[in-house]
């Protein structure tokens, strides 16, 4: 039973995609956009009460929800689910990625960028563009915790060595306001809603996956799939105070064609999920 | 309504006590887990308060059948009672109640039934792989030895009987709690609370920043105590009865850390646990290797202040003098930053919204009516006043170098140190310098320059490397 991504889950990766894959394996881009159904509430402003020439140089406010034109809602995360022990092929394009660094920096006391997802293979560096210095707090679940102090200029290189099955935080402690969201992974195949509420995901192997939909204030988004017009389309089913949210309930199972399938330019996102908390 | 024949008498009667018993059930979270068993023996209580934090709904009700809920199921079955003529069949439903009551309650929740049934399956893992305060057990892959731990737990022993046990009982449970929660009945009136041992961090150590204490560590803070803080030393406990009790604290810890982990498999994945020796085994090696690989990441550093070295008193002291002055430099600039929390002359006042790791989730505008429940509630974390000389995880030069450079383990505090694959914030020499500002700190404005023979004395201290 392999509970977490272990070193042995990580060399199967790495195998997988070095060559491994089968001949003949397809691939499709996943795309679509969300929009938040509704009015979005004001953003709240936050209380900047330290190094106020840096970090008070403009009005700050939370980014719990961030909803940008036309309604496109920001920080959805989308991510492939594997089962236990289940493998997936890695497209050879994502040997190069592989190798990328993803970046978490501090710009003017704030995180950039406020969600990400990280692939064990990539390394996160947590940059500080600001002339004061930060720190990054990061306790992922079950993994090795770490909360360097980054100097003025500074970088420090992180890895994660754990698959979660939700994203974590990252707080810097001298400046309480801060937050931001990284979510590690045993693949790559995963991402965030940009600010118009777009995302796409790459060279997916052609066939059908559990993708799971998380949102920092709503938690779990409960997608659907349909079928319409011999075109995927998703949607996320609308939520009552009542409804039950539940991870394997909001999973939804995703059937990639080859090519690029576009799920949706308004996926809706019903308010009623960023209401009551 | 009045009670006139005995019938009616004893069945209130029962029905007082019935409730007295539910709601002591619904308190102790108990009631999915271990059963109300009243006053037996003692068991260790599961960790609901992290479980709910860490799973994705952080909703208390989901793992329990509420007071209200239990009461409407309770009403019913009274009600049927109160029908029911037939003293036979009265006298049966009696001896069923609770296995009725506990039946119909979870018929009403089907969903928190999955919840609450893993909650048991969780505690049956548990008592399987380290058995009741009475009666430890542990696993040979823990790497424990169980004869300290016997030594360590079961009840307190009376002055006179000649039978060593219990000694965990007896010098800790007030204050650290049986389970080694760090809730034992004096902990609430106590600031900063005694350790929560079961997330397995420990704040002063030798080791860097995540690793567990060296057998060492622990028993020095059990010898020397922690100063500041309502930790007592227990110097005067023959050496053997502390490294029991060094053992018992390692085994609280290893028992908080794999019940984590399986309530995260069970409630954050949403997977089912199986009940096998090679899975509780699994579950277990994690822990196992980090107390075990903890001596392998004690922080030594490689050089020794300038200071230390000179064999000149002149010499000594300007060089130490040249030191506090980098130091005061630092510490007050952007790089080492510690201004930020302990503040322009080190009195800790810069920072007033700081949380450990034990309260930091604790906040009470997200939990609203449940926060009145915690036994503890959130407590802030002052950044320490660097003007007392008081420092919890001791006072060599030593000791301090480790905290600057790794940081305070389960707390806001950074390391400056190096980690892996990067470079360090503040090199050795730099953070020498710090220590060497931070222990000048107590005297400044005393005395415009410490008289030389102090700092001697001082320096001479500071060259006890390992
Ligand atoms: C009067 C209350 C009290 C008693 C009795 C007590 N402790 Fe503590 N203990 C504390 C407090 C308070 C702290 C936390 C100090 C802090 O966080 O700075 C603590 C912390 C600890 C720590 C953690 C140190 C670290 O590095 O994080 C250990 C280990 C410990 N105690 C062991 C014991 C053992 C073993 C006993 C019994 C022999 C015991 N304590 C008895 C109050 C107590
Ligand atoms: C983010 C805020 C923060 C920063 C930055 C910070 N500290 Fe701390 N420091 C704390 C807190 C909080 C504590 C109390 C920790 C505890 O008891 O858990 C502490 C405790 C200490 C202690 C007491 C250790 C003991 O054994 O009692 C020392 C010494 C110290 N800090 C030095 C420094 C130095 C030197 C720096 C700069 C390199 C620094 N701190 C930066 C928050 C901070």
């Amino acid at each position: 039973m392999l509970r977490h991504c272990t070193l042995i889950c990580l060399a199967t990766v790495l195998l997988l995609s070095a060559g491994g894959t089968a001949r003949g394996q397809k691939w499709g881009d996943l795309k679509g956009r969300f929009v938040l159904d509704g009015t979005a509430p004001p953003p709240v402003e936050l209380d900047v009460n330290k190094d106020q020439e840096v970090c008070g140089k403009e009005k700050m406010f939370s980014e719990e929800l961030v909803v940008g034109d036309g309604n496109g809602l920001a920080n959805v995360f989308i991510y492939v689910v594997l089962e236990r022990n289940q493998k997936i092929a890695i497209h050879p394009d994502y040997e190069a990625v592989a190798k990328e660094e993803r970046v978490l920096d501090n710009v003017n006391c704030h995180f950039v960028p406020h969600a990400q997802t990280v692939w064990l293979r990539q390394t996160l560096l947590l940059k500080n563009s600001d002339p004061v210095a930060h720190n990054s707090k990061i306790d992922p679940l079950g993994d090795t915790p770490t909360n360097p102090l980054i100097p003025a200029g500074g970088q420090v290189p992180w890895q994660f060595k754990k698959s979660q099955g939700l994203p974590q935080t990252v707080t810097c402690s001298i400046h309480g306001w801060m937050k931001a969201w990284v979510l590690p992974l045993d693949h790559p195949y995963a991402a965030v809603s940009g600010p118009d509420g777009s995302f796409e995901i790459k060279n997916v192997p052609v066939g059908e996956h559990t993708f799971q939909l998380w949102h920092e204030r709503s938690g779990y988004l409960m997608g659907a799939a349909q079928q319409k017009d011999g075109k995927l389309v998703l949607s996320v089913k609308p939520k009552t105070a009542a409804t039950k949210v539940t991870k394997k309930s909001s999973q939804v199972k995703l059937k990639i064609a080859e090519g690029v399938n576009d799920v949706g330019q308004e996926i809706k996102v019903s308010l009623s999920y960023f209401e009551g908390r | 309504m009045c009670p006139s024949d005995a019938g009616e008498r004893r069945r209130v009667a029962l029905e007082g006590r019935r409730r007295r018993a539910a709601t002591c059930c619904a308190l102790l979270w108990l009631a999915a887990a271990a059963g109300c068993g009243g006053l037996s023996a003692p068991q260790f209580r599961l960790n609901m308060e992290d479980i709910i934090r860490e799973t994705p709904d952080k909703d208390p009700d989901e793992f329990r059948i509420t007071g209200r809920e239990r009461e409407q199921v309770r009403q019913g079955l009274l009600e049927e009672m109160r029908r029911e003529k037939d003293p036979q069949k009265i006298e049966q439903l009696e001896a069923n109640f609770g296995a009725a009551l506990d039946a119909g309650t979870e018929e009403v929740l089907k969903l928190k039934r999955d919840k609450i049934k893993k909650l048991k399956i969780l505690n049956t893992a548990l008592v399987a792989l380290f058995g009741t305060p009475d009666e430890p057990y542990v696993f040979p892959e823990s790497g424990l030895d169980i004869k300290k731990i016997r030594l360590a737990a079961g009840p307190a022993q009376t002055v006179n009987s000649n039978v060593r046990r219990g000694l965990y009982r007896q010098h800790c449970v007030h204050c650290h709690g049986i389970s080694g929660d760090g809730a034992g009945p004096t902990a609430v009136f106590l600031n900063p609370y005694p350790r929560d041992y079961r997330q397995g961090k420990f704040k002063f150590k030798s080791t860097e920043f995540a690793a567990k204490p060296t057998d060492a560590d622990l028993l020095h803070t059990l010898t020397e105590g922690i100063p500041g803080t309502a930790m007592p030393s227990f110097k005067l406990l023959p050496l053997d009865e502390r490294e029991a009790l060094v053992e018992y604290v390692k085994y609280l810890s290893m028992r908080g850390e794999v019940e984590l982990a399986m309530a995260r498999y069970l409630f954050v994945d949403e997977e089912d646990l199986e009940l096998s020796r090679s899975t509780l085994v699994e579950f277990l090696a994690e822990s196992a290797e980090s107390w075990s690989s903890a001596a392998e990441h004690v922080v030594r550093p490689q050089t020794q202040p300038a200071h230390v070295a000179a064999t000149d008193p002149a010499e000594k002291a300007r060089l130490l003098a040249e030191s506090i002055e980098r130091g005061r430099k630092l510490f007050a600039g952007e790089k080492a930053a510690c201004v930020k929390c302990h503040g322009p002359t080190g009195l800790g006042d810069s920072e007033d919204k700081l949380y450990d790791d034990w309260n930091k989730d604790k906040d009470p505008e997200k939990f609203g009516a449940e926060a009145a429940t915690w036994v503890l509630p959130r407590q802030q974390l002052r950044p320490r006043n660097l003007r007392l000389g008081i420092y919890r995880g001791g006072r060599r030069p030593l000791d301090l170098f480790r905290r600057i450079y790794t940081g305070i383990y389960g707390g806001p505090m950074p390391g400056a140190g190096p980690s892996p694959g990067r470079e360090a914030t503040l090199s050795e020499e730099e953070i020498w310098s710090v220590v060497d500002y931070i222990r000048s700190l107590p005297y400044e404005g005393q005395v415009a320059v410490p008289p030389p023979r102090q700092l001697t004395q001082r320096s001479r201290q500071s060259g006890s490397l390992p």
